[in-house]
């Protein structure tokens, strides 16, 4: 099982690194937590979170300990300092994308408060300039995009 | 921001005002309390006086400072900061925070609902409220050690604010307790919530709603509310895996544990508004600032403790209620019910005033993603609705020919209300792509303003979900009666229950007699009815699911015989259509079986077509169809019946009926909601 879900972890962590490659998002030097962290390997059930109760004060909750459920060393993960945005962005991803295209919504006002943006709409416009290619990415890979372009457009 | 090393510093000094604040603290209560506490400290002046040469007086003096404290705080600790013990453990809010309720047997004294063996301090700490108390003081005035997060300090800082509250000199917990600032946003939270979750009726545990707490922080750099506040749930553990009888069993009977959990807030608003498609109302509670820090950090302290579920009466929204009664100061457990249900916290929390009451400040809708798409589109101009339907009915048309063909010169809203309906669909490869060139599409035009959220009228303002019902009535075949109804929770399909699914109904132990000739009888038993008619509405396109209705219980056979139960368990299929506002017409296809003496077919199938009006202040229905036996086919019954509801009040209202059966009855009846 450990294995399987190593080798899981693995392709997750390809499979982003080539898409980033393909789209031309800037990678930048900031860590990247899915594949520091193991965020892609992390379940997110859809319907009901308290299946995860056990589990969820500890990794959801806290987004920084998002380690403990993951494949890659705590120490290179410690070095990030948006895992709790990553989280964030990887269970709310729909709500999020659905957000921008139309410029509002309570989860990207969170998201540009996450990333430290200091005028909301400049920054929803840089994320919509940001985006506007990536909403045609495949689905796995749209989280990280996101993340990526969030710090982009902070610094817009 | 503090370096790690000024905030260690910060947080010794701390440490060691306080050692200081508990030392002169213990000395002064003991002096009150027993001057020849002091005995000790004669014993070493007059060692002194004698050996002096022998030990030297630093030797001494120091002895006497060790003994000194000693003397003052060794024995019980109910002399510390002069707490009288008896008295503050019979306090209320003390007696909420270990959860301690008198039990039912004379005599048995008090225990705490909570299970969790290690929650307790003393010994005998789940039936002794004082108990716990003095080992409560006792473990304040030990030292935090290495790991402030591991001492009874803070593992308890609810007990702590309490106390501080009660004139303890106790330091703040959130400055010396790394994991409770943590949770409370840097001491940031100031402000709580509490969250009525409409009903899910695709789930029978969840059909009467739910309840959350939620807790704001309003930091320099964050919006007083957003999607990272902490959202409290409570819920039984492991139950998801069960079948169902199972499921219902042990959540009647106490089967499962049950727990609080913690998660940001947009954990929860996914699952409920996104995946679940239920509104949430929002009441945030009017508190001081020591009442909401009281709340938070008593919430803290609970999360791992652990209770027994029962599905009636202690759930979510009797712990949420009682936990809300440390600071609320009224009755949020209705004492008049053997059962509780989410909307009835409501009900107490608000005493039905319009707009809250004095225990709420305000009343938010967070609106669900289906209803954020039939408003849109409602409040669309006439082409762009126009736009959306062409759109929905041919998916690969280009979107811009689209809008070109409607002549809109401003795309955004139909392509708002689009994004809204593919946002909760689940649909098909080809309706993907279609959400994926919108979004794409979208991106091209600039954003759109937030909308304005409109004032709406919250659940509390609607029928109370207990009804009783005095029915006075005629039956041509068996003559004059009245019935008297009892059905513990919750609607019908003419209630004026605001926040509930449009067009359901819910229903649980709906019981009538009958007293007609001076004989009672049991009329009917209905132990559960769901009914959600799912209609399709000019008002939104692609609409309407399945309607369906399960209902299961005993009855009599028809209106022409009394004493003639049987069992029953029925489940139909079909479709409604919404003819005009709140107007409906529906028909289901139902099967029936049927088990007793009484009973000439087993199986039967009940094709049932309906119509029905609802309004806030009327409401009528009208239903019949035919009862065929399917085993024994010569049973063919007609039915139907007709009722009307007058009033819309909380507490009453007024319905005519007349049914056939067999027989036909009509009646006037009275019913009375708590």
């Amino acid at each position: 099982m450990k294995l399987l879900l190593s080798l899981a972890s693995a392709s997750v962590a390809f499979a982003a690194a080539s898409s980033f490659a393909q789209s031309g998002t800037v990678m930048r030097d900031a860590p990247n937590p899915w594949l520091d962290c193991g965020i892609g390997a992390m379940i997110f059930p859809d319907d009901n979170l308290e299946v995860g109760a056990g589990i969820s004060n500890v990794i959801w909750d806290l987004g920084t300990t998002a380690v403990t459920s993951a494949q890659s060393s705590p120490d290179t993960c410690n070095g990030t300092s948006n895992v709790k945005m990553a989280v964030f962005i990887e269970r709310t991803y729909p709500t999020l994308e659905t957000e921008i295209a139309k410029g509002y919504g309570d989860n990207l006002d969170a998201l540009a408060a996450m990333v430290g943006a200091d005028d909301e709409a400049t920054f929803v416009a840089a994320l919509r300039r940001e985006m506007a290619e990536v909403v045609l990415a495949d689905d796995a890979d749209k989280p990280e995009a996101l993340y990526f372009a969030a710090l982009a457009a902070a610094e817009a | 921001m503090l370096t790690n090393q000024k905030r260690s510093i910060l947080q010794r000094s701390r440490l060691l005002k306080r050692k200081l604040t508990i030392f002169i603290g213990c000395w002064r209560a003991r002096l009150r309390a027993r001057p020849l506490f002091l005995f000790p400290g004669f014993i070493i002046v007059l060692l002194y006086q004698d050996y002096r040469r022998l030990l030297g007086a630093p030797l001494v003096v120091a002895l006497a400072l060790m003994l000194l404290p000693w003397a003052a705080c060794a024995s019980t600790s109910s002399a510390l900061w002069g707490v009288d013990t008896e008295t503050l453990a019979a306090d209320e809010q003390w007696q909420i925070l270990g959860r301690w309720k008198r039990r039912m047997l004379p005599g048995a004294g008090l225990r705490s609902d909570i299970i969790s063996r290690d929650f307790f301090l003393a010994d005998n700490g789940r039936f002794d409220p004082e108990a716990e108390l003095r080992a409560t003081l006792e473990g304040m005035a030990m030292p935090l050690g290495a790991n402030p997060d591991d001492s009874i300090f803070c593992r308890y800082p609810g007990r702590a604010e309490f106390l501080r509250q009660q004139g303890a000199d106790l330091p703040d917990p959130v400055l010396l307790c790394p994991k409770l600032s943590e949770f409370l946003d840097g001491g940031t939270t100031d402000s709580v919530s509490v969250l009525f979750i409409s009903g899910y009726l695709s789930n029978p545990g969840s059909a009467y709603g739910h309840l959350l707490l939620r807790f704001h922080s309003e930091g320099k750099d964050e919006p007083a509310e957003d999607v990272l506040d902490r959202a409290i749930n409570y819920g039984a553990a492991s139950s998801e895996d069960d079948p169902l009888i199972p499921y219902i069993a042990k959540g009647l009977f106490g089967g499962y544990h049950s727990t609080y959990t913690s998660l940001q807030f947009y954990h929860q608003a996914e699952r409920y508004r996104e995946i679940e498609l239920r509104t949430i109302w929002q009441y945030r509670l009017k508190l001081s600032d020591e009442e909401a820090r009281l709340l938070i950090t008593h919430v803290y302290e609970i999360l791992t403790s652990e209770n027994r579920y029962y599905f009636l009466r202690q759930n979510c929204a009797w712990r949420i209620a009682e936990t809300l009664e440390l600071v609320v100061d009224r009755d949020l457990i209705p004492n008049t019910k053997l059962w509780v249900t989410p909307i009835d916290v409501f009900h107490q929390l608000t005493g039905d005033a319009e707009d809250g009451g004095p225990a709420v400040d305000d009343v938010k809708r967070l609106a669900s993603r289906e209803t954020l798409f039939l408003e849109g589109y409602a409040a669309l101009s006439v082409e762009e609705k126009r736009a959306v339907d062409h759109s929905l009915e041919a998916p690969s048309e280009p979107l811009s020919q689209l809008i070109a063909d409607a002549g809109l010169d401003d795309p955004r809203a139909v392509y708002d209300v689009l994004l809204d309906y593919y946002a909760f669909t689940h649909g098909t490869e080809a309706e993907e792509e279609r959400q994926q060139a919108l979004t794409a599409e979208r991106f091209k035009h600039p954003p759109s303003n937030r909308p304005t959220e409109l004032r709406r009228i919250p659940p509390h303002t609607g029928q109370r979900p207990s009804l009783i019902q005095a029915t006075a009535l005629y039956n041509d075949a068996l003559g004059e009666g009245v019935e008297i109804r009892l059905r513990p929770a919750y609607f019908d399909l003419l209630s004026s229950t605001v926040g509930t699914v449009p067009y359901s109904e819910v229903s649980m132990g709906d019981t009538r007699v009958l007293i007609r000739d001076g004989g009672i009888d049991l009329r009917s038993l209905e132990v559960v009815r769901v009914t959600s008619l799912s209609p399709k509405t000019a008002n939104a396109p692609q609409s309407g699911g399945v309607a369906w209705r399960f209902r299961m219980g005993a009855e009599d056979r028809d209106l022409a015989c009394d004493r003639c139960l049987l069992g029953y368990a029925e489940y139909g299929v079909g479709k409604a259509y919404e003819v005009g506002r709140g107007t409906l017409v529906y028909g289901l296809m139902n099967a029936r079986a049927e088990a007793g003496r009484h009973v000439d077919s087993i199986v039967h199938v009940r094709p049932t077509a309906g119509f029905l009006v609802q309004r806030r202040r009327v409401a009528a229905s009208l239903a019949g169809g035919v009862l065929q036996g399917l085993d024994d086919t010569d049973e063919t019954r007609l039915f139907g019946e007709a009722e009307v509801r007058l009033g819309s009040g909380q507490r009453w209202d007024v319905r005519l009926r007349a049914a056939y059966d067999e027989a036909l009855e009509s009646g006037v009846s009275v019913g009375l909601y708590w």
